[in-house]
Order: structure tokens, then C-alpha cells, then sequence
């Protein structure tokens, strides 16, 4: 029976052919040569391999390689030709760096969008200017019995008002989550523009009655307020009706999205042209 | 001038110096560079591109075998070559028989001048070695070529391709044993003396 020769034993007949083997593996494999015919045949096959290999005539260079100044000055200009390649990958990794930069921005600033905030800004202004005027009366001892007149000598205004704010009570109320007295009149109002109605809305309804609600404690300064509010919130609808954007929702393309946008396709870009550049091997 | 003191003048940018060692190695490293390639055109750009690479880097030649370094710089431009074909792929100029069978030796190719019949068998033969050169893997050719054909040791081609002399070793053996089965293929070219002993070893 005959035993397949090993990759390790091949390995060893060609480094025997080449004298490279320590005398112990020589000793060893001369052994075994002696043995095993199918060695002795492996050596000379891999022998005769050498020799035709061997026996290819030497090529000589069918030209001088030798240099020049000229040489050497042409592969140095053609040097630079792969130079945009590597500025469009450049150009696409710093856009993605970019662009990871803008989206972490978005997500650590998410409740302020670029876009908005300046909106936002305005409407506050709006408000702050409405709790201002009744707070600095608040501040003045007999303000109250001023402002408690208030209402009896603007009739027609609360009226108007109230008549206006009746009709749409129900779905006002189901929009105000924070439908407490104190949340409209005490505290500074959220930036929005929805609250500074709510404020309104709650104040006007509790005019009508000459008694407070027990359910409502700061009837009085709410009432003393109705002037201040009422005008703040014509201002408000007059920002609404200049500026159409919504303040209450944040819209889908506020500054952040139409950077991340840009950002996206000038990686897209610029990867895309440094690949092409690189295929047209240039 | 001897080979290190043109080294020398090389390095401090003597081009006239560096020329003669390019006189000297030219026909090694172009040798190298056509059974890496398999064609004159690419052999050619290869080791003009060698030289060029050689002189502008011959100050970190730091001793030892002179045509190993410029060995070591000329397989790493075939190298480069070779893989930049595999990714553009180009259309091999072989014509195509009308069942759409490539023709492997056109009769267009073929000289029209008479030639003797050995002188035909050896250019055939010689267009097998490379044939078959070309289908072992780049790591395993370089090896074969170093020590089969341009004659260098073990340790010299181990300095060529910046690996052990067990890989060598290893590389030259299996190389050697595909060499061996694909020159069975073209047995009838062999002359007496060259056809292989046993055909059913392996």
C-alpha cells in the first residue's frame, strides 16, 4: 500500500533539491528515498520542473532604463493627476464629519429648531409684554380696586370677547391641558402662543361673575388682568396673521433638516466623484 | 566606480551615478518584472517606474543585497499593477472562433519567417513556462522566479518579499508542484531529457 506524499513532505524534497535541509532532515529523507519509489519519482519530477525553469534564456531590457532630469520632471507633474481624487474623499469625509456633527447638534438642541427659535422668540416677547402691564399694577396697593372697575367700563370689549370665546369654549378647553387659573395669571406663560389665548380664555370667563369661584381663588388679580390680555392677544393675532408658521408644532424642515440635507448629498457627492476619479484611474 | 561607491554618489543625487547602477540591474529587474506580468509593454513600465521609485528612495537603502532592494521595489510595482487590473479588468485581444471559442495562438501572431524546428518548440515552450507562471498566485510566482529563474537563495528572496525563509520554502514547494502539473499539459513540447517521471503522483 502506498501512502500519498504530504504537503510537508513535498516541502521537504524541495528544500532537499535546493540543499537547504539541516543534515538531520537530510539524513532522514535520504532515508526514506531509499525506502519509497513514489519519493525518488517526486524528487525527479520536481527536479526536472527546476531544470525547464532553469533552462528559460536569460531577458535582456529591450531598452536603457537609465534616468533623466526630463524623466523624472514628467512623473513628478503627472504626480498631482490623483490629486483630486484624494480631495473628493477628503471633501466626502469631512461632509460626513459634518454631518454627524449637525445631527448630534439636533439631537442635544432638539427642542430648539433653527428655524423657530426666532418665532418663539417674538411670541415670549408678546407675552412678557402682557404679564408685565398687570403685574407692575399688581404691585401698587390700591391697584386692584382700579383694575376691578376695568371691566365695567370696557362692556363692549369683554362682551365681544367672551361672546367670541363661548362659541369655541368647548374645543378651547379640550386643547388647554394646563386649564388652571394660577398657570395663566401667575406663573410666566410657556413660549407658545396657544397658552397666552389660554390665559385669556380662562380670564374672561370668570368676569362675568361678580363673585369669585371658591374653585378659584385668584378671580380678583385674574379680572385686574383682562386689559393687559386682551391686547396681547390682538398682538398675538396679528403676529399669526403675518407670520402663517405654526408655533405650536415643530415644523419638518426647520434649519437643522435642510443642513443635514445638504451635508447628505454633498458626502453623497464628493464620494461618489472621488470614486469615479479613482476607477478612471486619474 | 564600484557598486557601493555608486551607491553613494546616488545618494547624495548623483543621477550619472545612479545611471550606472541602472545599466547594471536593468536587464534583472526588467526580467523580473516581464515573468511577474506576462508582457513586455507592462514589464516595461514596471521597471521604468522601479528605477524611478529607486532613486528617489535610495536613501533608506540601508546595506545588504543591492539588486534584492531594487528586486523588493520592482515586484512591489507588479503588485500594485496586477491589482489594479483585477479591479478594470480589460478584454484580452484574443480573436474569437465563429462558435464564440476564444483562438489561444492565432495565425496572426505566428512570424512569418521560417524558423528551425527546435527554435519554434522553445519559443513554444518558453510561452508555456510563462503561461503557466501566470496562473500561480502573485506570492507563489514571485517566489518561483526569484529562485528558479533569476537564480537567487532562500534568504535573498526571503529579503525580496519581506518573509521568513520557512515561507519561501514552503511558497517554492507548492509552487514548483503546480508548475510540475500544469507543464504535464504540455509534455509534447518538453524535450527528452525535460519529460516529467511520473504523471500520476499527484
Amino acid at each position: 500500500m502506498t501512502k500519498r506524499i504530504s504537503d510537508r513532505e513535498w516541502r521537504d524534497l524541495s528544500a532537499y533539491l535546493d540543499g537547504q535541509l539541516s543534515p538531520k532532515e537530510t539524513a532522514r529523507l535520504e532515508k526514506t528515498l531509499q525506502e519509497r519509489a513514489d519519493f525518488r519519482a517526486a524528487l525527479e519530477d520536481l527536479k526536472t520542473t527546476r531544470m525547464i525553469l532553469r533552462s528559460q534564456p536569460k531577458l535582456r531590457a529591450p531598452r536603457n532604463f537609465t534616468l533623466s532630469a526630463e524623466v523624472l520632471g514628467v512623473r513628478r507633474q503627472a504626480k498631482p493627476a490623483r490629486q483630486p481624487a484624494f480631495t473628493f474623499g477628503f471633501a466626502s469625509a469631512l461632509a460626513s464629519v459634518m454631518l454627524v456633527m449637525v445631527i448630534a447638534g439636533e439631537l442635544l438642541f432638539s427642542g430648539q429648531p433653527l428655524a423657530a427659535a426666532p418665532l418663539a422668540e417674538e411670541v415670549e416677547t408678546f407675552q412678557m409684554a402682557a404679564e408685565q402691564a398687570p403685574a407692575q399694577e399688581l404691585a401698587q396697593p390700591e391697584a386692584p380696586a382700579e383694575l376691578r372697575s376695568a371691566p365695567e367700563e370696557m362692556p363692549a370689549v369683554t362682551e365681544a370677547v367672551v361672546a367670541e370665546m363661548e362659541a369655541g369654549e368647548a374645543s378651547n378647553k379640550s386643547l388647554l391641558p394646563g386649564a388652571e387659573p394660577e398657570m395663566g395669571a401667575m406663573e410666566y406663560p410657556a413660549p407658545s402662543v396657544s397658552d397666552a389665548q389660554a390665559s385669556a380664555i380662562q380670564d374672561v370667563e370668570v368676569t362675568p361673575s361678580p363673585e369669585p369661584s371658591p374653585a378659584s381663588p385668584t378671580v380678583t388679580a385674574q379680572e385686574t388682568k383682562i386689559v393687559g390680555i386682551v391686547s396681547a392677544d390682538q398682538a398675538i393675532e396679528q403676529e399669526e396673521a403675518t407670520q402663517a408658521a405654526p408655533a405650536s408644532g415643530q415644523p419638518f424642515w426647520n434649519g437643522w433638516r435642510v443642513a443635514q440635507v445638504v451635508l447628505l448629498i454633498a458626502a453623497l457627492a464628493f464620494a461618489g466623484l472621488a470614486l469615479y476619479r479613482r476607477r478612471m484611474g486619474v | 566606480m564600484d557598486e557601493s561607491g555608486l551607491i553613494q554618489a546616488a545618494c547624495q543625487g548623483d543621477l550619472n551615478a545612479f545611471n550606472g547602477l541602472v545599466l547594471a540591474y536593468q536587464d534583472l529587474v526588467y526580467s523580473q518584472a516581464y515573468r511577474m506580468m506576462g508582457e513586455a509593454e507592462a514589464a516595461e513600465d514596471a521597471t521604468q517606474e522601479a528605477f524611478i521609485s529607486a532613486y528617489r528612495n535610495i536613501r533608506s537603502y540601508r546595506g545588504g543585497s543591492f539588486r534584492g532592494w531594487l528586486l523588493r521595489i520592482v515586484t512591489n510595482a507588479c503588485y500594485d499593477e496586477l491589482r489594479r487590473r483585477k479591479r478594470r479588468p480589460t478584454v484580452p485581444l484574443e480573436p474569437v472562433a465563429a462558435d464564440d471559442e476564444e483562438i489561444e495562438s492565432p495565425s496572426w501572431i505566428a512570424d512569418a519567417g521560417e524558423l528551425p524546428e527546435e527554435s519554434v518548440l522553445r519559443a513554444e515552450l518558453g510561452k508555456q513556462i510563462q503561461h503557466c507562471l501566470d496562473e500561480l498566485p502573485e506570492e507563489f510566482r514571485v517566489i518561483v522566479v526569484l529562485v528558479d529563474i533569476q537564480g537567487f537563495d532562500y534568504h535573498e528572496a526571503a529579503q525580496v518579499v519581506a518573509k521568513p525563509v520557512g515561507t519561501v520554502k514552503s511558497r517554492l514547494s507548492r509552487a514548483r508542484m503546480r508548475l510540475r502539473d500544469c507543464l504535464q499539459a504540455a509534455r509534447e513540447l518538453l524535450p527528452g531529457t525535460y519529460r516529467l517521471v511520473d504523471e500520476g503522483l499527484r
